[in-house]
This record gives structure tokens, C-alpha cells and sequence, in this order.
């Protein structure tokens, strides 16, 4: 990739994986969906997640699944919020730079 | 290194963060790994990287709330790592420049010839008698100096014990003889009472030099230490 991604940019993308999901869901799912759309190493999501976490954007609870606990993650109302915003800015901000790239009106 | 060494090793390097956050920190690779199933178990492991990676990844991220962090073409770049990862992107303009001069045939190879490299291996042999003697000499002055505070911390605390009894005697002595030769007992006595003081003070003397003088000075030295070891590291933070 050739566009370097702030972490506002990568928060927006975790949140808006994570909200995908009604149920929540588990770091795992999260890392392996996140890097269909940009390249992130296994050991980079934990903190991540664990800022959105103490911001509130996420909150977490522990399920049993084949035997064993897993963390899941789920958006809070305020991380849907934050995640609005996200969506908002990045229309903006990519259509000013497609218009320029294209030629601009 | 397999799974269990590793969770063990990151968990002995997150022994310094509170016990929730390691906890939680490692409950998340370990879901991780059980996620990704056995089959893949291996591969995961090799691109966490090593247990000290991540347990930077891990504090980096609790002490800055991970602001730091940015992706570049190379992928993520972390402050903790991103020397690597910087080295990495200049390594790949060097080959490319490399490879453009070699397009045009001025390639020079900068390889070192055989001669230099037996001629730099000679050197370090030469020099690894005079390190040696330097490294000793530092090692040595060391040892001396927390002699010499010992000696002088044990001079001040026997100077102390001694006086005080010397006070104790001289004041006893001293009141024996107020009965016999008042003059004599005075003397005793208020010498007796001037050489409490002096122990009262060298007693004072040496708690002070042991509860905050010596912490004080360890500290110091701890902290000269971990900023050599750390290198350049520690500018950073």
C-alpha cells in the first residue's frame, strides 16, 4: 500500500468490522477481516482494541465456545457515534481528493 | 520457539505492567492462537514476532494509547519497532539504487575484499587485550569506590558505637566522683555528655547515609545502566 493509514483511519475500520457484527466478535476474526483491506502483522490489533476499549468505543464480554472462554468485542452506543463520524469525515475527505485527482470542477 | 515457551516468555516481559492489563493481554493472544487453530499455530507465532516485540507492541501501546502507530507501504509501523521497519524501507531504496547503477554499469560493488576482511579480523584481536584491560580497569574502580563508601559508612558507624560508650562510662565515672572530687566529676560528666552528642551524630550520620544516600546512589547507578544497555532506545521514550 502506498497510502499511509493513521490510527484514526485504522480505529474507523476496526470499529466498523466490529459493528458488522450484531453479537460481537473475537480478535481473530477481527485481525483476519481488517487485513483483507489493509496490510496489518497478527500483533498489531491488541492495542488497538484495547484504546477503543478504555474509550468506551467497545466494551467486551467472555462467551464459552468449544469448551473455553473468548473475548468478544462489541460497539458501544458511543463507538457507533464515533464510528458516524469516522464515515462522515471519510466521505468528505475522499471526495475532495477524488475531485482534485480528477480534475476538479 | 512453540506456543507455550512463548506465552511463558511474554508473560516473565509483562511482568512490569499491572496484573489486569497482562492478563488481558495475554488472554488475547491466547485466544488468538486457539482461533487460529493448531494447523496455523507455527505460522502465527513467526509473524507475532519475537515475545519482545510484542510485549512492546503491548506497553506501547498502554502508555501512549497507541497514537503512535501508522501504516506505510511496509505495512505497520510502530514508534517501538519502527526502526526496523525504517531500516526495512531504506534497505529497499538502497537495492534500488543499486540496481538503477547497475542498469547503467557503474555498479561498484561495495563487497569487502578477503584481504580486508583478515586484515579487520586481525585488528579486533590486536584491540581485545587492550578492551579487556579498559573493561577491567572500569570494573575495578567500581569495586573500589563502593569499597571505599562501605569502609568510610563502617568508620562513621563504629565512631558512633564507640563514643557512646565512651559517653556512658565517662558520664558514670563522672558521677561517682561528684561525691569525692566534685571538680574532677564536672569535668567528667560534661565530657561524658559532649561525646554523647558527637555519637547521637554520627549514629544519625549513619541511618541517613543508609536509608537515603545508598537507595539514592543504587538508583543512579540503576538508571546509567539501563540507558547505556538501552542505547538509543531510551532517547526515544
Amino acid at each position: 500500500m502506498v497510502f499511509n493509514t493513521g490510527a484514526a483511519l485504522l480505529d474507523a475500520i476496526v470499529l466498523a468490522v466490529v459493528s458488522k457484527e450484531q453479537e460481537g466478535t473475537y480478535g481473530y476474526k477481527i485481525t483476519q477481516e481488517v487485513r483483507q483491506v489493509i496490510e496489518l502483522s497478527e500483533s498489531t490489533l491488541y492495542p488497538v482494541l484495547r484504546r477503543l476499549q478504555k474509550d468506551e468505543c467497545l466494551s467486551v464480554y467472555d462467551m464459552e465456545c468449544a469448551g473455553r472462554n473468548r473475548r468478544y468485542y462489541k460497539v458501544t452506543e458511543k463507538g457507533m457515534a464515533q464510528l458516524g463520524l469516522y464515515r462522515s469525515e471519510w466521505k468528505r475527505y475522499s471526495a475532495k481528493i477524488s475531485t482534485m485527482f480528477e480534475g476538479g470542477k | 520457539m512453540n506456543r507455550l515457551e512463548f506465552m511463558k516468555e511474554l508473560e516473565a516481559l509483562l511482568s512490569d505492567i499491572s496484573q489486569s492489563e497482562r492478563e488481558e493481554a495475554l488472554q488475547y493472544y491466547n485466544d488468538y492462537l486457539n482461533d487460529a487453530g493448531v494447523e496455523n499455530e507455527q505460522e502465527v507465532l513467526d509473524s507475532l514476532g519475537t515475545p519482545q516485540d510484542l510485549a512492546k507492541v503491548i506497553k506501547e501501546g498502554l502508555s501512549d494509547g497507541g497514537e503512535q502507530g501508522e501504516f506505510t507501504e511496509t505495512g505497520y509501523k510502530n514508534e517501538a519497532l519502527g526502526e526496523e521497519v525504517k531500516n526495512e524501507i531504506a534497505r529497499k531504496e538502497r537495492l534500488e539504487k543499486v540496481k538503477a547503477e547497475g542498469d547503467t554499469g557503474t555498479n561498484n560493488a561495495r563487497q569487502l575484499s578477503p584481504g580486508m576482511i583478515v586484515l579487520i579480523i586481525l585488528l579486533c584481536i590486536i584491540a581485545l587485550p587492550a578492551v579487556a584491560g579498559i573493561a577491567a580497569g572500569v570494573i575495578g574502580t567500581g569495586v573500589g569506590i563502593l569499597g571505599s563508601i562501605l569502609g568510610i559508612l563502617f568508620g562513621i558507624a563504629a565512631a558512633g558505637i564507640v563514643l557512646f560508650a565512651a559517653a556512658v562510662i565517662l558520664i558514670i565515672y563522672g558521677i561517682w566522683n561528684l561525691f569525692t572530687a566534685p571538680l574532677a566529676g564536672i569535668c567528667f560528666v560534661g565530657m561524658g555528655i559532649l561525646f554523647g552528642g558527637l555519637s547521637l551524630f554520627f549514629i544519625w550520620l549513619t541511618v541517613w547515609i543508609c536509608a537515603k544516600a545508598i537507595p539514592w546512589m543504587i538508583r543512579g547507578i540503576v538508571k546509567i545502566g539501563t540507558r547505556l544497555l538501552r542505547g538509543k532506545g531510551a532517547d526515544n521514550t
